[in-house]
């Protein structure tokens, strides 16, 4: 007796051992710091370039104290402005701190604010100017933007550009803020929107601390209007009307004005074979699109943030111009993310290019013309001035993504940059300057086109890019019991998917099935035949949100979920 | 051995049986107490709450891993995991949206799980939040698990579900109740919220000859700057002018010959800022209490919701006392509704405060109601005759319905404005009317005409007088003003203006003092005997204000 309760003791010690030495073996999906390194990715990508085109990034040495407070300054006054994100509605004792604040942080030098003494003052002199500037716009935006109630869910993206150790211009987009517009058919109704809300924030510094000086805002709606007005022909040029923007308020735009239609024909003529529209396909479908510029024959240079993004989605690149050539591509050639460069390499050699060189009237308040094409089948120009120049030009041409990779070129003709990605659907906009392109042409500029190394679209997009996987198919049912719950139910008539998961465990059945259609057919519509013949058979539907409906009756609980494109069925006995 | 128990057992009989009966209550007991526990546990949901998230599980999982940034979560039975990670991220990574990062979070995974195989990967809506965010579903040889990633502020989160194949659906919907609850705390800035403003009771006067004289309430509406309110006062004040926006009251046979008027309107501020003497404007500027004597005055928070304060101020004027309350009601945060009484030679009671009250309020794009009748479109004017309070005009306006009314901000009662026919390529109604009543010469007006005209539309003839003439049996005196010349201005799409604009100003004798002014523009097209007989189908009508 003795020994038998041993061996029955010992026997079930040693089977909770080996469960549990069987649930360690089955091996546990890794998350760790290392998960967190964000550029691991770009890193093997660039490995299939040949480092001898690769450019150096400056690494200067980058203020980055200096940025960071710019940069949480930019935050503190959008949070002054628009309260804070995902927030419901402050009371009215922080709406008037808040307010408080934000005029505190207005530029205010030391001029009487009584406009008759203003009378005395140098109107030409800046401290007059700014002045003026930021009594425009800084009170009345306040409650401007407090009338259009921005709903908004976190802090974007922030670019600085440095003017000087003094003046300072910082932009934050807002993605995806919900805002109020005026209804036009319906005069005592607001419509909300969905939109994309671009702050300019120009701070100057004043006894040691940065005030605001001036601000407007933008939507990527109004951007998106105002390129709608899409009339590009085959073979011709259409000229996009000035966007009337706020610059105009800080910056002369004389240059920009005094440019002829003559030159910009000029300008056209000589550019015209030399720009390619890239479109990436998925599937018979454009993902999306760019611009290009014919560097030289067979090499095109347009953004990396278009390739990287056709390498996620598309599955080729189509490359054309406006005289109706195609391009092959073979492939790329490098890929700079700092530049936002992206150099390609393709079949053809195209005799017309345009040549990498030193230009002039890379200043502020010059002139730049930038042709573009929004749909491939022709071109458009457009018209504006250099803002603010740095490592990157930043001019006053809008731009939405169709766009980036368009050149722009001085009141001369000549090229002094490529339109980049930095920052889209906005008013303003960024181009990488010639002098940085100039290094990528050099390093290229003794190379044989034959001898030029390109990593193929598809090769990078298998190496580095999503590849799905079949589910393998596991039905663990025992037959008995699926006969049971089958006779019972007869989920096998009214459920037409194919079966990919099964299994029974402690009495519950648990059944994935998979939709394929899922674009076309909602798989939770499909369950509902089979939810109808359950209420037939007296269950009791409970609806407990779109995508789970639990049906009850004395015996069985039958729970029916969609998850992924899954529609999940788990019978259980109660 | 067995011979010796059997003895034993024999010999203590009662007391083993005993024993058997306690050992079995005691079974029993345990089992009972086992099965409610089970029963109650069933439903039990825990909740943890650290410095900077927050999840509620149910009984079914325990807790086995909770750190300031990271919390892991095991199902006792099955022992599928549920990981939460929360990564701060770095100052270059914080202003990447999440499909940045998610690119090459995802790279990362496979990478650092290659017996792991990709399903599915979609983009999705965070429910607490409305965040966009992505889940994955990974399959490894006898367990699949489900990834959730979105990026909330500076902070990423990740989290990670994971169980065996057999177990995985089964458990799916726990794993997503818990996901659902799972919340992290933001950090805030740190600003101040408390303001200081001192309040009191307000002493109001005694006035007995003015309460008595209160006895019933009359509804007022007024709508500017996107509002609209209705009202209450005492039925003892009368307009003293119509006006859509605001409301001006006079309260009749004021004893003591002393006056008590009343002001209504709406005003786009703050109700804080407004009470803040170092704030411009306020609601203590206007009355500049430091040239009087003997003022005095007090601010009382009258109610929280919604936030309503009075002011009240006196002083002496040639030993007569003025009062004045003004009644501030919040509407939002940057609507104030204002009620202002002042009084000359008699007090304000409390009562007379009292049956001031707001019935309703709302935010409105314009105010513009459409009327019709007929298949016309009506709108109507109305005025006291000149500038004393005895009779009232009234003109009711009359348009085909194909013009539309749009809204200036303006007093409707006294100006009105319609367009028809948009022309999309010029961006400009092709005709504009404007009714509006005026009270003063014929002259004054067209002089203030002939200083608005817009140059830019063009070069123009002064306005002339043609001779007087009948339409819809009225006689009009008429001005004219014809386009001459494109003018050289641009407008902001670098075009010359190419419209020409063709002006006729109609005057129509109201009464002895005021007349109805019609201003016709037409822009590309000339003013028609058949546009002037159009828009001057109106009638008037003349009573004694009562």
């Amino acid at each position: 007796m003795k020994n038998k309760i041993v061996k029955i003791i010992s026997l079930l010690i040693i089977f909770i051992i080996i469960e549990n030495i069987v649930y360690a073996a089955t091996s546990e999906l890794i998350i760790n710091d290392e998960t967190f390194s964000f550029n691991k990715k770009d890193e093997d990508v660039f490995l299939n370039f040949d480092n001898n085109y690769s450019v150096e990034n400056d690494n200067e040495e980058n203020n980055q104290d200096f940025e960071q407070e710019i940069k949480e300054l930019t935050k503190k006054t959008t949070y002054l402005l628009l309260g804070e994100p995902n927030s419901q509605k402050d009371s009215s004792e922080e709406y008037f701190k808040r307010h408080k604040d934000y005029l505190n942080l207005r530029y205010n030098p030391e001029i009487p604010k009584d406009p008759n003494s203003y009378a005395d003052l140098d109107k030409n002199s800046q401290e007059y100017k700014d002045d003026i500037l930021s009594g425009l716009s800084v009170p009345g935006m306040f409650l401007q933007l407090e009338e259009l109630d921005v709903k908004y869910n976190s802090y974007g993206e922030i670019r600085i550009s440095v003017i000087n150790e003094n003046y300072v211009i910082s932009s934050i987009t807002l993605d995806d803020v919900n805002m109020k517009e005026q209804n036009s058919n319906s005069p005592m109704e607001y419509n909300r929107i969905n939109t994309n809300l671009t702050l300019y924030y120009f701070f100057k510094k004043l006894n040691g601390e940065f005030k605001l000086l001036y601000l407007y805002g933008e939507t990527s709606e109004d951007i998106i209007d105002y390129f709608n007005n899409n009339n590009e022909e085959k073979g011709e040029l259409s000229e996009n009307y000035d966007y009337e923007s706020q610059l105009r308020d800080i910056y002369d735009f004389s240059k920009a004005d005094a440019i002829s239609d003559e030159t910009i024909n000029n300008i056209y003529e000589a550019n015209k074979s030399k720009i390619v529209f890239l479109t990436s396909m998925y599937d018979l479908g454009a993902v999306s699109s760019a611009n290009g510029i014919v560097i030289r024959p067979g090499l095109i240079l347009t953004t990396y943030n278009y390739i990287i993004e056709s390498l996620m989605k598309a599955q080729t690149i189509l490359i054309s111009d406006s005289d109706g050539n195609n391009y092959n591509l073979d492939g790329i050639v490098t890929l700079n993310k700092e530049d936002d460069v992206a150099i390609l390499k393709v079949a053809e050699q195209n005799e017309n290019y345009i040549e990498i060189k030193d230009a002039d009237k890379i200043n502020q308040e010059e002139a730049v013309i930038t042709i573009n094409s929004k749909t491939g089948v022709g071109l458009t120009s457009s018209k504006g001035i250099i803002t603010v120049v740095n490592k990157e030009i930043q001019t006053s041409l809008p731009l939405t993504e169709e766009m980036q990779g368009s050149p722009i070129f001085n009141s001369d003709g000549e090229l002094i940059g490529m339109l980049n990605s930095k920052i889209l659907n906005t008013g303003i906009s960024y181009a990488t300057s010639i002098n940085r392109i100039k290094e990528y042409s050099n390093k290229l500029a003794n190379i044989n086109y034959d001898d030029i190394k390109a990593t193929s679209f598809e090769e990078l997009k298998e190496n580095y890019y999503i590849r799905y996987h079949d589910e393998k198919v596991v039905n663990t049912i025992p037959e008995n019991k699926w006969n049971e719950y089958n006779q019972i139910e007869n989920i096998n008539d009214y459920i037409t998917l194919d079966l990919v998961k099964g299994s029974y465990e402690d009495g519950i059945i648990s059944l994935r099935y998979e939709n394929k259609a899922e674009k076309y057919l909602n798989t939770m519509d499909i369950a509902a035949i089979y939810g109808a013949n359950l209420l037939d058979r007296n269950y009791v539907k409970n609806k407990v949100s779109d995508n789970k409906i639990i049906y009850t009756s004395e015996n069985y609980q039958i729970i029916i979920m969609s998850e992924f494109n899954y529609l999940i069925v788990i019978m259980m006995k109660i | 051995m067995k011979k010796k128990l059997k003895k034993f057992m024999e010999k203590n009989k009662r007391l083993l049986l005993i024993i058997c009966i306690v050992i079995l209550a005691i079974i029993i007991a345990i089992s009972l107490i086992l099965i409610i526990n089970k029963i109650n546990s069933n439903g039990k949901i825990n909740i943890v709450n650290q410095n900077n998230y927050s999840l509620q599980y149910d009984n079914t999982w325990k807790v086995k891993l909770k750190e300031d940034n990271q919390i892991t979560l095991e199902h006792k039975k099955t022992k599928s995991t549920l990981n939460i990670i929360i990564h701060q991220l770095s100052d270059d990574e914080k202003y990447k949206s999440i499909d940045e990062l998610f690119d090459n979070l995802l790279y990362n995974i496979e990478k650092q799980n290659e017996n792991y195989n990709l399903l599915y990967r979609e983009k999705t809506n965070i429910t607490q939040n409305n965040l966009e965010g992505y889940k994955i579903l990974f399959e490894s040889e006898n367990a699949q698990a489900e990834i959730l990633t979105y990026k909330q502020g500076e902070k990423l989160i990740v989290i990670n579900y994971e169980a065996l194949n057999e177990y995985f659906d089964i458990l799916l919907d726990s794993a997503n109740c818990i996901i659902d609850s799972f919340s992290i705390k933001e950090e805030t800035f740190d600003l101040k919220t408390n303001i200081n403003i001192d309040t009191t009771q307000i002493n109001y006067s005694e006035q007995e000859d003015v309460s008595s004289m209160l006895n019933g309430t009359t509804d007022y509406e007024i709508a500017s700057s996107n509002y609209f309110v209705n009202y209450t006062i005492p039925s003892n004040f009368k307009s003293i002018s119509f006006d859509t926006t605001s409301g001006y009251y006079e309260f009749e046979n004021t004893p003591n010959d002393g006056t008590i008027t009343l002001n209504t309107t709406i005003l786009n501020r703050n109700i804080y800022e407004y009470l803040d003497k170092e704030d411009s404007p306020n609601v203590y500027e206007k009355y500049n209490l430091n040239s009087y004597n003997e003022s005095k005055e007090q601010l009382e928070k009258v109610s929280d919701d919604p936030i309503t304060y009075i002011y009240k101020n006196s002083y002496l004027t040639f030993d007569k006392t003025t009062e004045n309350i003004v009644i501030m009601y919040e509407l939002n945060q940057n609507h104030i509704f204002i009620v202002e009484i002042s009084s000359n030679a008699v007090g304000i009671p409390k009562d007379l405060v009292n049956m001031i009250k707001v019935n309703s309020y709302k935010n409105i794009a314009n105010n513009i109601t459409i009327e019709k009748e007929d298949n016309l479109l009506i709108g109507n004017l109305k005025s006291y005759v000149g500038y004393a309070t005895e009779q009232i005009e009234e003109i009711k306006i009359k348009l085909p319905e194909d013009y539309q009314e749009i809204d200036k901000e303006t007093n409707l009662y006294e100006d009105r404005t319609y367009v028809k026919n948009y022309n999309d390529e010029k961006e400009i109604y092709n005709y504009e009317v404007n009714y509006s009543i005026i009270k003063y010469d014929i002259d004054s007006k067209i002089e203030t005409l002939e200083n608005s005209i817009n140059k830019e539309y063009g070069e123009y003839t002064d306005f002339t007088q043609e001779s007087n003439k009948t339409y819809n049996n009225k006689e009009f005196i008429i001005y004219n003003r014809r386009y001459t010349n494109r003018s050289n201005a641009k407008d902001s799409d670098g075009n010359y203006y190419t419209y020409h604009t063709n002006e006729k100003v109609l005057f129509y004798k109201i009464s002895d003092e005021d007349y109805l002014v019609i201003e016709i523009r037409a822009n590309d097209n000339d003013v028609t005997d058949e546009l002037v007989n159009e828009v001057t189908k109106f009638n008037t009508s003349l009573f004694d204000a009562n």
